[in-house]
């Protein structure tokens, strides 16, 4: 660094005007420096494992970590910008990007490029795989919810598949999406600031069940995993930057949880079944007991919560 | 074939004949008609169900019994109508066809609020009954559901268990804290709707994206692990970057 500086000094050193120019020069290098670093755009376990971990970054590639060794396994191409969303679906990892494609992998091969699903037309922001692995749910910023079959995607070798059906109610921005665990076929979207509504459909035919304007952007959907409770959370953003605890079918508001100063962006569920992560803009992690305990994880969860306070 | 055909049947259709015992006849009539000429297929078959009819004889007289209840004429119950009803959605059906076309618009153009707001308008006035296709005569005593079983909340008292006013009551009275139950500090993390940083996994390890690392938090234990940073790992095109950069903004101020 210091020889840089002198440098700089030995090249405008007669002239103070030089000098200054130079140091202009050199922040915004290091402006430009900085916006050329690579950025990890989306993350993603492999489901039941956790074991291994999908990273989608700036510079157009999917990467696949293993934890436990520390090290990169092996790193998938096949986009044209950042990978802003990534889902799984057993062995095979689709990954959504801002050049609007959604790229099916195969990790297991070589050629890992199984499919290609072409239907949006702007950055994919929400991806999603059913429950069962029969339909992929995408929303985009060209305000679609696409869904696609997996049975399409499975057939040949790196074909260009269009989506089954295309759900074009929402006014903005699709980024929440979520899978009811109780019903095969129903599917909760959310929208992003110039819509605020969460949007319930079937998804076999693609009608809409129910639409309820929630007053903010909504940034992320996830239901109760306790089937019985049909509970469903949304976070939100400008003004409440809040969490909302939903009943199902009545969509009766049970709980609201305030606390992020900013948009919360991102919701993770615990395995344990009851705690959920919030992340905000306002960086920081926010963890809530929110679901009810399922009678079956009852004794299991506890034993969890003792390591942690004989450890702490 | 001819032998099946009765042969004390009047060819004169009485009315006293039920309708079974008709078709019957005109069916047999139909067969040695054609049998009688070309014995085609469709006779056959035709004559071949008629025999098979009449060879059980019990069956027959069961179908008669069952056919009793409904018989052809159509006289409706006014018990069963509701007479203002009727009149009503007679002269609605009159008063839509002469709609003018900026009202049909305006109810196309109902947000489901509205929509539903109306059925239950419409429910509430009718006194409880939701008539669809709007029948106009009623020929069967309609079987009416009771007031209250449709409005979920205002049950008395019910056996079932499973029971919905129950349930809901269940889950408002469970407690859910209103306060986080911890906080981390996740510097550098990205102000961007369109990305996905955050993932818990089945291990109970969070990661969390910030910036160009993805940090692993065990959920268990708390402890904190780095699992990569993309600056380290693109080292060699880091620094060709860099130095084009340089170049590139320092070439003109060099040269000049």
């Amino acid at each position: 660094m210091d020889e840089i500086v002198w440098r700089m000094v030995r090249c405008g050193a007669p002239c103070s005007f030089f000098l200054t120019e130079q140091l202009l020069f050199f922040f915004f290098f290091i402006i430009i420096v900085a916006g050329q670093f690579d950025k990890v755009c989306s993350v993603s376990w492999v489901p039941g494992d956790g074991n291994f971990l999908a990273v989608g970054t700036s510079n157009n590639v999917v990467q696949l970590w293993d934890v436990n060794e520390g090290k990169k396994l092996r790193s998938m191409d096949g986009h044209q910008d950042r990978v802003s969303s990534l889902a799984w679906n057993k062995h095979v990892l689709s990954s959504g990007s801002r050049d609007s494609l959604i790229v099916n992998h195969d990790v297991r091969v070589r050629d890992h490029k199984v499919s290609t699903f072409k239907g949006h037309t702007q950055e994919v922001c929400g991806l999603k795989w059913s429950p069962d692995g029969s339909t992929l749910a995408s929303g985009a910023n060209d305000n679609l919810v696409c869904l696609w079959d997996n049975k399409m995607s499975s057939g040949g070798v790196n074909q260009t598949v269009a989506p089954r059906l295309v759900l074009n109610e929402h006014q903005a921005a699709v980024k929440a999406l979520a899978w009811a665990p109780f019903r095969r076929n129903l599917l909760a979207t959310g929208g992003g600031t110039a819509d605020r509504t969460i949007k319930f459909w079937n998804t076999d035919t693609g009608s809409r069940l129910n639409s309820i304007d929630t007053g903010s952007q909504v940034c992320s959907l996830m239901w109760s995993p306790n089937h019985k409770d049909k509970e469903i959370l949304s976070s939100h953003g400008y003004s409440e930057n809040q969490l909302c605890l939903w009943k199902y079918p009545t969509m009766t508001k049970i709980k609201e949880l305030k606390g992020h100063t900013e948009r919360v962006l991102h919701l993770a569920q615990a395995p344990d079944g009851v705690t959920v992560c919030s992340a905000s803009a306002d960086e920081t992690l926010r963890f809530w007991k929110v679901f009810s305990q399922s009678k079956k994880d009852k004794g299991k969860s506890r034993d969890l919560l003792n390591d942690v306070k004989s450890i702490r | 074939m001819v032998t099946t055909f009765p042969p004390s049947l009047p060819t004169a259709v009485s009315s006293k004949m039920t309708r079974w015992e008709r078709k019957k006849a005109a069916q047999a009539a139909l067969a040695s008609s054609t049998n009688s000429k070309t014995p085609s297929k469709r006779g056959l078959k035709r004559s071949l169900s008629a025999m098979s009819s009449t060879g059980t004889p019990q069956s027959a007289k069961r179908s008669a019994r069952k056919r009793q209840a409904c018989e052809d004429r159509f006289i409706h119950s006014r018990s069963a109508m509701d007479s203002d009803e009727l009149h009503h959605h007679l002269t609605q059906s009159q008063t839509a066809n002469t709609d003018t076309e900026n009202e049909q618009s305006q109810k196309k153009a109902d947000s489901p609020n509205t929509k539903e707001y109306k059925k239950t308008l419409k429910r509430e006035l009718s006194g409880g009954t939701e008539s669809n296709g709007h029948r106009v005569l009623a020929y069967t005593k309609r079987t009416t559901v009771p007031v209250e079983t449709q409005r979920m909340g205002n049950v008395l008292y019910s056996q079932n268990k499973t029971d919905m006013g129950k349930r809901v009551q269940r889950t408002t009275t469970r407690h859910i804290p209103s306060q986080p139950e911890r906080i981390l500090d996740a510097p550098d993390l990205e102000s961007d709707y369109y990305l996905n940083l955050l993932d818990w996994s089945a291990q109970n390890v969070l990661a969390v994206a910030l910036g160009p690392t993805v940090y692993l938090w065990n959920a268990t234990d708390g402890s904190i692990n780095e699992l990569c940073s993309l600056g380290e790992t693109d080292g060699k095109s880091l620094w060709m970057k860099l130095f084009g950069v340089w170049y590139g903004a320092v070439r003109p101020v060099v040269f000049f």
